[in-house]
Protein backbone atom coordinates (compact mmCIF):
# COMPACT_ATOMS: atom_id res chain seq x y z
CA UNK A 1 0.00 0.00 0.00
CA UNK A 2 1.45 3.35 -1.07
CA UNK A 3 1.34 6.03 1.62
CA UNK A 4 0.72 9.52 0.34
CA UNK A 5 2.54 12.49 1.83
CA UNK A 6 0.76 15.22 3.74
CA UNK A 7 0.64 17.59 0.76
CA UNK A 8 -0.43 14.92 -1.70
CA UNK A 9 -3.22 13.78 0.67
CA UNK A 10 -4.46 17.33 1.06
CA UNK A 11 -4.36 17.86 -2.69
CA UNK A 12 -6.28 14.65 -3.27
CA UNK A 13 -8.82 15.63 -0.61
CA UNK A 14 -9.35 19.01 -2.28
CA UNK A 15 -9.62 17.46 -5.73
CA UNK A 16 -12.19 14.96 -4.50
CA UNK A 17 -14.09 17.81 -2.88
CA UNK A 18 -14.48 19.69 -6.17
CA UNK A 19 -18.01 18.41 -6.97
CA UNK A 20 -19.25 19.40 -3.51
CA UNK A 21 -17.45 22.75 -3.55
CA UNK A 22 -18.79 23.57 -7.01
CA UNK A 23 -22.39 22.78 -5.97
CA UNK A 24 -21.88 24.76 -2.76
CA UNK A 25 -20.54 27.70 -4.77
CA UNK A 26 -23.71 27.59 -6.91
CA UNK A 27 -25.76 27.70 -3.70
CA UNK A 28 -23.89 30.86 -2.67
CA UNK A 29 -24.32 32.38 -6.16
CA UNK A 30 -28.07 31.97 -5.69
CA UNK A 31 -27.80 34.33 -2.71
CA UNK A 32 -26.24 37.13 -4.78
CA UNK A 33 -28.45 40.23 -4.63
CA UNK A 34 -28.64 40.46 -8.44
CA UNK A 35 -30.92 43.17 -9.79
CA UNK A 36 -31.92 41.49 -13.05
CA UNK A 37 -35.54 40.38 -12.84
CA UNK A 38 -35.36 36.97 -14.50
CA UNK A 39 -32.09 35.99 -12.80
CA UNK A 40 -33.37 36.68 -9.30
CA UNK A 41 -35.69 33.70 -9.74
CA UNK A 42 -32.90 31.15 -10.07
CA UNK A 43 -31.77 30.63 -6.47
CA UNK A 44 -31.17 26.98 -5.68
CA UNK A 45 -32.14 25.54 -9.05
CA UNK A 46 -28.62 25.69 -10.56
CA UNK A 47 -27.47 23.09 -8.04
CA UNK A 48 -29.67 20.49 -9.76
CA UNK A 49 -27.49 20.82 -12.90
CA UNK A 50 -24.32 20.29 -10.89
CA UNK A 51 -25.84 17.29 -9.07
CA UNK A 52 -26.94 15.79 -12.39
CA UNK A 53 -23.48 16.12 -13.89
CA UNK A 54 -21.49 14.75 -10.99
CA UNK A 55 -23.83 11.83 -10.30
CA UNK A 56 -23.31 10.72 -13.92
CA UNK A 57 -19.57 11.37 -14.21
CA UNK A 58 -18.24 10.93 -10.67
CA UNK A 59 -20.88 9.26 -8.47
CA UNK A 60 -18.12 8.13 -6.10
CA UNK A 61 -17.49 11.79 -5.19
CA UNK A 62 -21.17 12.57 -4.75
CA UNK A 63 -22.38 10.10 -2.06
CA UNK A 64 -25.84 10.53 -0.47
CA UNK A 65 -24.38 12.23 2.61
CA UNK A 66 -22.91 15.00 0.41
CA UNK A 67 -26.27 15.46 -1.32
CA UNK A 68 -27.96 15.54 2.09
CA UNK A 69 -25.55 18.22 3.37
CA UNK A 70 -26.08 20.31 0.23
CA UNK A 71 -29.85 20.04 0.63
CA UNK A 72 -29.67 20.98 4.29
CA UNK A 73 -27.49 24.00 3.46
CA UNK A 74 -30.01 25.05 0.80
CA UNK A 75 -32.85 24.71 3.31
CA UNK A 76 -31.03 26.82 5.89
CA UNK A 77 -29.65 29.46 3.52
CA UNK A 78 -33.01 30.08 1.85
CA UNK A 79 -36.44 30.72 3.29
CA UNK A 80 -37.98 27.45 2.12
CA UNK A 81 -39.91 24.95 4.19
CA UNK A 82 -37.24 23.03 6.11
CA UNK A 83 -36.31 19.73 4.46
CA UNK A 84 -37.89 20.51 1.10
CA UNK A 85 -34.64 20.94 -0.84
CA UNK A 86 -32.98 18.11 1.11
CA UNK A 87 -35.80 15.84 0.01
CA UNK A 88 -35.79 17.13 -3.60
CA UNK A 89 -32.01 16.81 -3.97
CA UNK A 90 -32.02 13.25 -2.61
CA UNK A 91 -34.96 12.24 -4.79
CA UNK A 92 -33.24 13.70 -7.84
CA UNK A 93 -30.02 11.91 -6.87
CA UNK A 94 -31.87 8.60 -6.52
CA UNK A 95 -33.54 8.95 -9.92
CA UNK A 96 -30.34 9.91 -11.75
CA UNK A 97 -28.30 7.22 -9.99
CA UNK A 98 -30.81 4.56 -11.05
CA UNK A 99 -30.81 5.78 -14.65
CA UNK A 100 -27.05 6.35 -14.80
CA UNK A 101 -26.32 3.41 -17.12
CA UNK A 102 -28.54 5.01 -19.78
CA UNK A 103 -26.82 8.36 -19.37
CA UNK A 104 -23.11 7.50 -19.49
CA UNK A 105 -21.16 7.84 -22.76
CA UNK A 106 -23.86 9.99 -24.31
CA UNK A 107 -23.63 13.22 -26.26
CA UNK A 108 -24.00 16.58 -24.56
CA UNK A 109 -27.33 17.33 -26.28
CA UNK A 110 -28.69 13.96 -25.12
CA UNK A 111 -27.75 14.82 -21.53
CA UNK A 112 -29.38 18.22 -21.89
CA UNK A 113 -32.61 16.59 -23.11
CA UNK A 114 -32.45 13.95 -20.38
CA UNK A 115 -31.97 16.64 -17.73
CA UNK A 116 -35.09 18.43 -18.99
CA UNK A 117 -37.09 15.20 -18.89
CA UNK A 118 -36.05 14.47 -15.30
CA UNK A 119 -36.26 17.95 -13.90
CA UNK A 120 -39.73 19.04 -15.07
CA UNK A 121 -41.70 16.33 -13.18
CA UNK A 122 -39.42 16.84 -10.18
CA UNK A 123 -40.23 20.55 -10.10
CA UNK A 124 -43.94 19.85 -10.44
CA UNK A 125 -43.61 17.49 -7.47
CA UNK A 126 -41.66 20.14 -5.55
CA UNK A 127 -44.36 22.71 -6.36
CA UNK A 128 -47.10 20.32 -5.15
CA UNK A 129 -45.21 19.56 -1.96
CA UNK A 130 -44.58 23.25 -1.26
CA UNK A 131 -48.23 24.08 -1.98
CA UNK A 132 -49.24 21.34 0.45
CA UNK A 133 -46.92 22.74 3.13
CA UNK A 134 -48.24 26.28 2.60
CA UNK A 135 -51.85 24.96 2.35
CA UNK A 136 -52.25 27.11 -0.77
CA UNK A 137 -51.37 26.67 -4.45
CA UNK A 138 -48.26 28.71 -5.19
CA UNK A 139 -47.76 30.39 -8.55
CA UNK A 140 -47.26 27.49 -10.97
CA UNK A 141 -46.19 29.63 -13.93
CA UNK A 142 -43.47 31.35 -11.95
CA UNK A 143 -42.15 27.93 -10.96
CA UNK A 144 -42.36 26.62 -14.53
CA UNK A 145 -40.60 29.73 -15.85
CA UNK A 146 -37.81 29.14 -13.36
CA UNK A 147 -37.53 25.50 -14.51
CA UNK A 148 -37.21 26.51 -18.18
CA UNK A 149 -34.65 29.16 -17.28
CA UNK A 150 -32.66 26.49 -15.47
CA UNK A 151 -32.87 24.18 -18.49
CA UNK A 152 -31.67 27.07 -20.65
CA UNK A 153 -28.65 27.57 -18.39
CA UNK A 154 -27.75 23.87 -18.44
CA UNK A 155 -24.94 24.24 -21.04
CA UNK A 156 -23.27 26.98 -19.01
CA UNK A 157 -23.26 25.15 -15.67
CA UNK A 158 -22.67 21.68 -17.12
CA UNK A 159 -19.87 23.23 -19.22
CA UNK A 160 -18.29 24.52 -16.00
CA UNK A 161 -18.59 21.05 -14.46
CA UNK A 162 -17.08 19.49 -17.61
CA UNK A 163 -14.09 21.86 -17.46
CA UNK A 164 -13.43 20.91 -13.83
CA UNK A 165 -13.90 17.23 -14.61
CA UNK A 166 -11.45 17.19 -17.53
CA UNK A 167 -8.92 19.39 -15.75
CA UNK A 168 -8.85 17.71 -12.32
CA UNK A 169 -10.94 14.59 -12.02
CA UNK A 170 -10.84 12.59 -15.24
CA UNK A 171 -7.37 11.09 -14.66
CA UNK A 172 -8.38 9.71 -11.26
CA UNK A 173 -11.01 7.41 -12.69
CA UNK B 1 -11.78 -9.85 15.84
CA UNK B 2 -12.74 -11.50 12.54
CA UNK B 3 -16.39 -11.42 13.61
CA UNK B 4 -16.15 -7.72 14.40
CA UNK B 5 -14.58 -6.95 11.03
CA UNK B 6 -17.25 -9.02 9.32
CA UNK B 7 -19.99 -7.11 11.10
CA UNK B 8 -18.44 -3.78 10.11
CA UNK B 9 -18.25 -4.97 6.50
CA UNK B 10 -21.92 -6.02 6.58
CA UNK B 11 -22.87 -2.70 8.11
CA UNK B 12 -20.88 -0.81 5.46
CA UNK B 13 -22.56 -2.82 2.71
CA UNK B 14 -26.02 -2.10 4.13
CA UNK B 15 -25.14 1.58 4.49
CA UNK B 16 -23.95 1.79 0.87
CA UNK B 17 -27.15 0.15 -0.32
CA UNK B 18 -29.69 1.96 1.80
CA UNK B 19 -27.98 5.26 2.71
CA UNK B 20 -30.02 7.29 0.25
CA UNK B 21 -33.29 5.91 1.65
CA UNK B 22 -32.10 6.63 5.17
CA UNK B 23 -31.34 10.26 4.27
CA UNK B 24 -34.66 10.55 2.44
CA UNK B 25 -36.34 9.45 5.65
CA UNK B 26 -34.36 12.05 7.63
CA UNK B 27 -35.37 14.71 5.06
CA UNK B 28 -39.03 13.75 5.46
CA UNK B 29 -38.61 14.10 9.24
CA UNK B 30 -37.06 17.52 8.67
CA UNK B 31 -40.13 18.54 6.66
CA UNK B 32 -42.35 17.50 9.58
CA UNK B 33 -40.11 19.46 11.95
CA UNK B 34 -40.32 22.47 9.63
CA UNK B 35 -44.12 22.36 9.65
CA UNK B 36 -44.02 23.08 13.39
CA UNK B 37 -42.48 26.52 12.58
CA UNK B 38 -40.32 26.31 15.67
CA UNK B 39 -38.64 29.69 16.36
CA UNK B 40 -35.29 27.91 16.84
CA UNK B 41 -35.22 27.08 13.10
CA UNK B 42 -35.59 30.77 12.26
CA UNK B 43 -32.90 31.63 14.79
CA UNK B 44 -30.52 29.14 13.16
CA UNK B 45 -31.34 30.59 9.74
CA UNK B 46 -30.66 34.17 10.77
CA UNK B 47 -27.41 33.14 12.52
CA UNK B 48 -26.30 31.39 9.34
CA UNK B 49 -27.41 34.52 7.46
CA UNK B 50 -24.87 36.55 9.48
CA UNK B 51 -22.09 34.39 8.01
CA UNK B 52 -23.43 33.84 4.48
CA UNK B 53 -24.16 37.53 3.92
CA UNK B 54 -20.49 38.33 4.69
CA UNK B 55 -19.33 35.62 2.30
CA UNK B 56 -21.77 36.83 -0.37
CA UNK B 57 -20.66 40.45 -0.04
CA UNK B 58 -17.04 39.39 -0.70
CA UNK B 59 -17.81 37.01 -3.56
CA UNK B 60 -20.38 39.29 -5.18
CA UNK B 61 -17.92 42.19 -5.68
CA UNK B 62 -16.47 40.97 -9.00
CA UNK B 63 -19.97 40.11 -10.31
CA UNK B 64 -21.50 43.44 -9.27
CA UNK B 65 -20.06 45.27 -12.28
CA UNK B 66 -21.19 42.47 -14.56
CA UNK B 67 -24.75 42.76 -13.19
CA UNK B 68 -24.78 46.50 -13.85
CA UNK B 69 -23.41 45.97 -17.36
CA UNK B 70 -26.14 43.43 -18.19
CA UNK B 71 -28.93 45.65 -16.87
CA UNK B 72 -27.40 48.64 -18.73
CA UNK B 73 -27.33 46.69 -21.99
CA UNK B 74 -30.89 45.39 -21.53
CA UNK B 75 -32.06 48.99 -20.91
CA UNK B 76 -30.34 50.20 -24.10
CA UNK B 77 -32.87 48.36 -26.25
CA UNK B 78 -35.82 50.23 -24.71
CA UNK B 79 -34.17 53.64 -24.79
CA UNK B 80 -36.61 55.24 -27.24
CA UNK B 81 -39.78 53.99 -25.49
CA UNK B 82 -38.28 54.88 -22.13
CA UNK B 83 -37.62 58.43 -23.34
CA UNK B 84 -41.23 58.90 -24.51
CA UNK B 85 -42.52 57.51 -21.21
CA UNK B 86 -40.24 59.77 -19.17
CA UNK B 87 -41.37 62.87 -21.11
CA UNK B 88 -45.00 61.98 -20.38
CA UNK B 89 -44.17 61.32 -16.72
CA UNK B 90 -42.33 64.62 -16.53
CA UNK B 91 -45.39 66.54 -17.75
CA UNK B 92 -47.55 64.80 -15.14
CA UNK B 93 -44.97 65.43 -12.42
CA UNK B 94 -44.73 69.15 -13.22
CA UNK B 95 -48.49 69.39 -12.73
CA UNK B 96 -48.24 67.49 -9.42
CA UNK B 97 -45.33 69.62 -8.18
CA UNK B 98 -47.45 72.76 -8.50
CA UNK B 99 -50.44 71.05 -7.00
CA UNK B 100 -48.50 69.60 -4.05
CA UNK B 101 -46.99 73.02 -3.29
CA UNK B 102 -50.49 74.49 -2.99
CA UNK B 103 -51.68 71.50 -0.91
CA UNK B 104 -48.64 71.77 1.37
CA UNK B 105 -49.34 75.44 2.06
CA UNK B 106 -53.01 74.67 2.67
CA UNK B 107 -52.09 71.77 4.95
CA UNK B 108 -49.73 73.93 7.03
CA UNK B 109 -52.37 76.65 7.35
CA UNK B 110 -55.03 74.16 8.49
CA UNK B 111 -52.66 72.54 10.99
CA UNK B 112 -51.94 75.93 12.46
CA UNK B 113 -55.64 76.78 12.74
CA UNK B 114 -56.42 73.42 14.38
CA UNK B 115 -53.35 73.57 16.72
CA UNK B 116 -52.36 70.16 15.37
CA UNK B 117 -49.79 68.22 17.46
CA UNK B 118 -47.24 66.40 15.24
CA UNK B 119 -46.70 62.69 16.04
CA UNK B 120 -43.36 61.65 17.53
CA UNK B 121 -40.60 61.65 14.94
CA UNK B 122 -39.67 58.43 13.21
CA UNK B 123 -36.14 57.05 13.16
CA UNK B 124 -34.51 55.92 9.93
CA UNK B 125 -31.60 53.65 9.02
CA UNK B 126 -30.20 53.00 5.57
CA UNK B 127 -29.02 49.47 4.93
CA UNK B 128 -27.85 47.66 1.83
CA UNK B 129 -29.25 44.37 0.63
CA UNK B 130 -26.63 41.78 1.52
CA UNK B 131 -28.17 38.60 0.14
CA UNK B 132 -31.26 37.42 -1.63
CA UNK B 133 -32.33 34.47 0.49
CA UNK B 134 -35.79 34.14 -0.99
CA UNK B 135 -36.39 31.27 -3.34
CA UNK B 136 -39.18 29.72 -5.30
CA UNK B 137 -41.29 29.58 -2.20
CA UNK B 138 -40.60 32.91 -0.56
CA UNK B 139 -39.56 36.47 -1.31
CA UNK B 140 -37.18 37.86 1.26
CA UNK B 141 -33.75 39.44 1.46
CA UNK B 142 -31.10 39.87 4.13
CA UNK B 143 -30.18 43.48 4.89
CA UNK B 144 -26.85 44.45 6.41
CA UNK B 145 -28.16 45.91 9.67
CA UNK B 146 -29.09 44.05 12.81
CA UNK B 147 -29.40 44.13 16.56
CA UNK B 148 -26.06 45.87 16.97
CA UNK B 149 -27.38 48.76 14.84
CA UNK B 150 -30.63 49.03 16.79
CA UNK B 151 -32.85 47.29 14.24
CA UNK B 152 -35.95 45.62 15.63
CA UNK B 153 -38.67 43.30 14.36
CA UNK B 154 -41.48 45.24 12.69
CA UNK B 155 -39.45 48.07 11.15
CA UNK B 156 -40.83 49.10 7.76
CA UNK B 157 -38.56 49.05 4.71
CA UNK B 158 -39.03 51.87 2.21
CA UNK B 159 -37.41 52.91 -1.02
CA UNK B 160 -38.26 56.31 -2.48
CA UNK B 161 -40.97 56.46 0.20
CA UNK B 162 -42.70 53.41 -1.32
CA UNK B 163 -43.13 50.30 0.85
CA UNK B 164 -40.93 47.35 -0.06
CA UNK B 165 -41.56 45.14 3.00
CA UNK B 166 -40.96 44.79 6.72
CA UNK B 167 -38.37 43.28 9.05
CA UNK B 168 -39.44 39.90 10.39
CA UNK B 169 -36.23 38.47 11.87
CA UNK B 170 -33.29 40.25 13.41
CA UNK B 171 -29.81 38.77 13.79
CA UNK B 172 -26.64 40.27 15.22
CA UNK B 173 -25.53 42.06 12.06
CA UNK B 174 -28.22 41.16 9.51
CA UNK B 175 -32.01 41.21 9.43
CA UNK B 176 -34.50 39.43 7.24
CA UNK B 177 -36.76 41.66 5.22
CA UNK B 178 -40.00 40.03 4.11
CA UNK B 179 -40.98 41.59 0.79
CA UNK B 180 -44.54 42.65 -0.02
CA UNK B 181 -44.50 40.08 -2.83
CA UNK B 182 -43.98 37.17 -0.44
CA UNK B 183 -46.82 34.71 -0.17
CA UNK B 184 -47.03 35.29 3.60
CA UNK B 185 -47.34 39.08 3.25
CA UNK B 186 -50.78 40.60 3.89
CA UNK B 187 -51.24 44.36 4.14
CA UNK B 188 -54.52 46.17 4.92
CA UNK B 189 -54.86 48.96 2.35
CA UNK B 190 -57.00 51.82 1.11
CA UNK B 191 -57.93 51.68 -2.58
CA UNK B 192 -58.44 54.73 -4.78
CA UNK B 193 -59.97 58.07 -3.90
CA UNK B 194 -62.94 56.43 -2.15
CA UNK B 195 -60.46 54.79 0.22
CA UNK B 196 -62.10 51.37 0.00
CA UNK B 197 -60.68 48.94 2.51
CA UNK B 198 -58.96 45.84 1.14
CA UNK B 199 -56.01 43.55 1.65
CA UNK B 200 -53.00 43.34 -0.62
CA UNK B 201 -51.27 39.99 -0.61
CA UNK B 202 -48.18 38.59 -2.25
CA UNK B 203 -48.02 35.51 -4.43
CA UNK B 204 -44.25 34.99 -4.79
CA UNK B 205 -44.36 36.81 -8.15
CA UNK B 206 -43.71 40.44 -9.14
CA UNK B 207 -47.43 41.24 -8.87
CA UNK B 208 -49.61 41.68 -5.77
CA UNK B 209 -53.25 40.66 -5.46
CA UNK B 210 -56.00 42.81 -4.02
CA UNK B 211 -58.58 40.87 -2.00
CA UNK B 212 -61.22 41.23 0.73
CA UNK B 213 -62.85 44.30 -0.85
CA UNK B 214 -66.34 45.29 0.29
CA UNK B 215 -69.27 43.87 -1.72
CA UNK B 216 -69.90 45.79 -4.96
CA UNK B 217 -66.71 47.84 -4.69
CA UNK B 218 -65.69 49.48 -7.95
CA UNK B 219 -61.99 49.35 -8.66
CA UNK B 220 -60.40 50.65 -11.84
CA UNK B 221 -56.96 50.41 -13.41
CA UNK B 222 -54.63 53.07 -12.06
CA UNK B 223 -56.29 53.29 -8.62
CA UNK B 224 -53.71 54.27 -6.04
CA UNK B 225 -53.10 51.81 -3.17
CA UNK B 226 -51.84 52.98 0.21
CA UNK B 227 -51.52 51.31 3.59
CA UNK B 228 -54.59 51.74 5.79
CA UNK B 229 -52.85 51.40 9.13
CA UNK B 230 -55.25 48.72 10.36
CA UNK B 231 -53.73 45.98 12.53
CA UNK B 232 -50.94 48.37 13.50
CA UNK B 233 -48.18 46.71 11.49
CA UNK B 234 -47.88 49.46 8.86
CA UNK B 235 -48.65 53.14 9.50
CA UNK B 236 -51.41 54.64 7.33
CA UNK B 237 -50.92 56.26 3.91
CA UNK B 238 -47.66 54.73 2.81
CA UNK B 239 -47.67 54.15 -0.98
CA UNK B 240 -47.87 50.50 -2.03
CA UNK B 241 -48.68 50.49 -5.75
CA UNK B 242 -51.43 50.96 -8.29
CA UNK B 243 -54.08 48.67 -9.75
CA UNK B 244 -52.73 47.17 -12.99
CA UNK B 245 -55.41 44.65 -13.96
CA UNK B 246 -59.06 44.18 -13.07
CA UNK B 247 -60.84 40.97 -14.06
CA UNK B 248 -63.73 38.88 -12.77
CA UNK B 249 -61.37 36.51 -10.94
CA UNK B 250 -58.75 38.84 -9.53
CA UNK B 251 -57.42 42.35 -9.17
CA UNK B 252 -53.70 42.80 -9.70
CA UNK B 253 -51.55 45.51 -8.17
CA UNK B 254 -48.20 46.62 -9.51
CA UNK B 255 -46.01 47.67 -6.57
CA UNK B 256 -44.28 51.06 -6.82
CA UNK B 257 -41.06 49.47 -5.64
CA UNK B 258 -39.80 46.06 -6.61
CA UNK B 259 -36.85 44.14 -5.22
CA UNK B 260 -34.81 44.72 -8.40
CA UNK B 261 -35.13 48.53 -8.20
CA UNK B 262 -32.57 48.99 -5.49
CA UNK B 263 -29.52 47.76 -3.61
CA UNK B 264 -30.40 49.87 -0.56
CA UNK B 265 -33.47 50.22 1.60
CA UNK B 266 -34.46 52.62 4.29
CA UNK B 267 -35.59 50.96 7.53
CA UNK B 268 -38.04 53.09 9.45
CA UNK B 269 -39.12 52.74 13.04
CA UNK B 270 -42.72 53.96 13.25
CA UNK B 271 -42.91 52.64 16.83
CA UNK B 272 -45.61 50.16 15.83
CA UNK B 273 -45.82 46.64 17.15
CA UNK B 274 -49.22 45.53 15.91
CA UNK B 275 -49.65 41.83 15.23
CA UNK B 276 -45.94 41.24 15.73
CA UNK B 277 -46.29 41.75 19.46
CA UNK B 278 -46.39 38.22 20.84
CA UNK B 279 -45.29 38.84 24.42
CA UNK B 280 -48.27 39.62 26.65
CA UNK B 281 -48.04 42.94 28.44
CA UNK B 282 -47.49 43.10 32.21
CA UNK B 283 -51.18 43.71 33.02
CA UNK B 284 -52.25 40.70 30.93
CA UNK B 285 -49.62 38.54 32.65
CA UNK B 286 -51.01 39.45 36.06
Amino acid sequence: MIRLGYKASLLRFLKNGIPFLFSFFLLIIGLFPIRIVFLTQLHVSLVFISLFYWVIFRPDLQPPIVVFILGLCADLFYQTPLGLYTFSFLLFYLIIKNQRRFLTNRSFSFLWGAFSVFVIPLFILEWLLASLLFLHFLSFWSMLGQTFLMIGLFPLIAGGCACLYHRFLEVDE
Amino acid sequence: MKNKLGRIRVFKGLYRRYAVYFYLFVAAMLILLGVSHHPVIQQIRISIGNVTSSVVSILYKPFEGLGYAVSYLSELGNLHEENIRLKQDNEKLLYWVNRSQKLKQENERLKKELHFVEPAGVRRWTAYIAADNGGSFSRSVLVRAGEKDGIKKGFIALYNEGVIGRIVDVGHSVSRLLLLTDFASRVPVFVGEKRLLGIVQGNNTQILHLTSLPEGAEVKIGDYITTSGHAGVFPPDLPIGSVSKVSEEEIEVLPFVSREDTSFVQLVDYRLTGLLETEPCEEEKQ
